[in-house]
């Protein structure tokens, strides 16, 4: 009987001992994954603002609709001599 | 520009003028830059540009500046819409910042080949300065 109960009380203690190393697997595992996960979030918020700043660049080139414009001249594209005036309306 | 520069220069081939907006007067300097842009878009940049500067006491209202955009002969309704929307907005201000990178810290400033002239001159030194370009040009 006694040693019926020691017998339980061994399995209890490997019990216990498989519990605790699961739970601190798991939570190893869950810290590695969640560094891991933010690292990727900030990969994609970096990735994001990249993109975001080519869409801004892609914005001036919805300037660029604009930019096909050119700038307002007056004379041959071949003429030797430019000359650019900066100006202003007031 | 001076009128004397494009019959003696731009017509027989050896000049180029070109325009840059450096609104650095406030919010309406920019409207009528950006004006002007939407003017350009419809091939009536100069008339238009002349017209503001014709109007130029009135003031560079929105409704000054549609006002002037019917009398260039615009499509009234497409300009409105490229103003409002500011589309060639972008332009006015790149232009801006290029010049500012380029040393331009009031107007007129001209570069002709690169040399600046800054201030309103008598024709005589633009005469000369495009002379001296087209010798440089022609490796005189």
């Amino acid at each position: 009987m006694g040693a019926g109960l020691d017998v339980c009380a061994k399995k209890g203690r490997v019990l216990l001992v498989l519990i605790v190393f699961l739970a601190t697997v798991s939570y190893l595992i869950g810290c590695g994954a969640g560094s891991g996960g933010s690292s990727q979030v900030s990969e994609k918020q970096q990735a994001s603002r990249t993109a975001g700043s080519s869409e801004q660049s892609g914005e001036s080139s919805g300037q660029a609709s604009g930019e096909r414009l050119g700038h307002p001249a007056l004379g041959s594209a071949d003429a030797p001599v430019v000359l650019i005036e900066y100006s202003d309306y007031q | 520009m001076e009128p004397k520069l494009y019959k003696r220069y731009v017509k027989d081939g050896t000049l180029r003028i070109e325009w840059r907006d450096f609104p650095y007067r406030g919010q309406e300097s920019v409207n009528a830059a950006v004006a002007a842009r939407a003017a350009q878009a419809q091939g009536r940049f100069w008339e238009y540009h002349d017209l503001i500067y014709d109007n130029q006491s009135s003031g560079y209202s929105d409704e000054n500046l549609t006002a002037l955009a019917r009398k260039a002969g615009l499509d009234a309704e497409r300009f409105e819409r490229d103003y409002e929307n500011a589309r060639y907005e972008p332009l006015v201000r790149a232009d801006f910042q290029k010049g500012l990178n380029a040393g331009v810290n009031g107007t007129p400033t001209f570069f002709v080949n690169g040399k600046m002239l800054v201030g309103l001159q008598p024709v005589g030194v633009f005469e000369n300065a495009i002379e001296d370009a087209r010798r440089e040009a022609e490796g005189g």
